[in-house]
């Protein structure tokens, strides 16, 4: 459980990423295309933040 | 709105982050000072009132002449407090205020006021008058070193944390603004938070919306219970995903500067019991409540009747703070209720098995969102429906 939190928490940014060396920085350019393209492909439905007062 | 937006990114957050780190230390305060009025004054104008959303941009060149009056134990840090609860009373509380009041004369038979209309309510005016409240405070009692008008200017206008917090404290963000340099390791943390956190918002707080904006149609009224029930799960799903997502953006965009600003979530929904959750849970809030209205009151200093008032007093301005409407005080009043039951539970050594207390935490604040996300009438129908009253 917690080596899952910690995974999470690295892939999501709380938490320090190792990203040294050719492979490993790769492997986080291609999280972030990966979060970019998931984030392009579902924006659009709802803009409002809740706790932004409006 | 805004975080999601290109021109958050494009006009204000990689051109600071390159004119910060690209500048001698003794402009960095201000350069972060001089995007976050520009940030106020182009989104004030774009979202938040158009030319007069855009003019309350003086409230913090007001509030940083003020500031410079603050001194330990001086009269001008209590006008600083009254200032700040005014600009949040006029802005936010006024129509409600006037409402209540009304509601409470039809009841008693006393004169009514005249309606009063919201005008404008400025760009996160919830969350820089409490960080306008923590300062004075915390100067009054001393626990402030000398902080230079660069340094608060810069505290106030840090715009990633302007619109929705997470609320700072002056003693852990100065320091930090002192030395802040760039830290390529930080920065990339930076983009993966900003970049997981949009994801949070558009790929699961949105999903869950579909099904929980459903509380808020007609369908509410045919629905069975087992449904409602799903869908303010649903709810208890969005708030989590969208405000964490938020926080981690403006965390992630804080990082770039090379500032760590407070954590707001640490996997609130794991909690125990409500204590816990409420560490756990917005947590720059929590503390802020705790601090500056539960503490003052007098905390849990004077016997367990004087605590539980407390703890009732602080949610429901807690809730009131959430929205200026009545559902949002009985949501907060709820969590308070939950907090006192919680006190007189452990003081007596009462446990549940791990498994169980997380469950029932989960669903306790999950009943709680019922309220948060409707008003008193459909809460009611839909709490009614859940547990088979109608």
């Amino acid at each position: 459980m917690t080596s899952l939190v910690t995974l999470l928490e690295k892939l999501g940014g709380a938490q320090p990423m190792n990203a040294r060396g050719r492979v490993r920085s790769v492997a986080l350019g291609l999280w972030w295309l990966a979060l970019l393209t998931m984030v392009l492909f579902f924006s659009g439905r709802y803009s409002k933040f809740v706790y932004v007062d409006f | 709105m805004i975080f999601n937006e290109l021109s958050y990114f494009v006009l204000f957050l990689l051109p600071s982050v390159v004119l910060f780190h690209s500048s001698p230390a003794r402009f960095k305060p201000w350069i972060i000072s001089a995007f976050g009025s520009a940030f106020f004054v182009y989104y004030g104008y774009l979202h938040f009132g158009g030319f007069w959303g855009a003019l309350c941009v003086f409230l913090f060149a007001w509030e940083i002449l003020t500031s410079r009056l603050y001194k330990k134990g001086s009269r001008f840090c209590l006008f600083g407090i009254v200032q700040a609860i005014v600009i949040l009373f006029a802005f936010k509380y006024l129509t409600f205020g006037t409402g209540a009041w009304n509601d409470l004369a039809t009841t008693l038979g006393l004169p009514q006021l005249s309606p009063i209309h919201r005008l404008i309510l400025p760009l996160g005016v919830s969350f820089f008058t409490f960080e306008f409240i923590h300062f004075a405070a915390d100067t009054y009692w001393g626990k402030t070193e000398r902080v230079s008008l660069a340094e608060y200017s810069a505290f106030i206008l840090f715009f990633p944390s302007m619109v929705a917090g997470p609320i700072k404290r002056i003693q852990d963000f100065q320091p930090k603004l002192r030395e802040a340099r760039f830290d390529s390791a930080l920065a990339s943390q930076g983009v993966t938070r900003i970049l997981a956190g949009l994801a949070k918002k558009h790929v699961l707080a949105d999903t869950f919306t579909l099904w929980s904006d459903r509380l808020n149609t007609d369908a509410l009224y045919a629905a069975p219970g087992w449904q409602v029930a799903l869908w303010v799960l649903a709810y208890g799903a969005k708030i989590y995903f969208d405000f964490s997502g938020y926080s981690d953006i403006a965390i992630g965009s804080g990082y770039l500067f090379g500032l760590r600003i407070p954590e707001n979530f640490a996997w609130p929904y794991g909690s125990a019991n409500i204590t816990e959750f409420w560490r756990r849970w917005h947590i720059s809030l929590s503390s802020w409540i705790r601090d500056y209205v539960y503490v003052p009151l007098g905390g849990s200093r004077a016997g367990s009747g004087r605590t539980a008032l407390n703890l009732l007093l602080a949610f429901g301005v807690s809730g009131l703070w959430h929205g200026a409407a009545y559902n949002f005080v009985v949501w907060g009043l709820w969590h308070g209720a939950l907090l006192v039951i919680h006190r007189a539970w452990s003081s007596r050594g009462m446990q549940l098995p791990k498994l169980a207390a997380v469950a029932l935490t989960f669903v306790a604040v999950n009943l709680g969102w019922t309220f948060f996300c409707m008003d008193i009438g459909r809460a009611t129908l839909a709490l009614g429906k859940m547990f088979g009253f109608s």
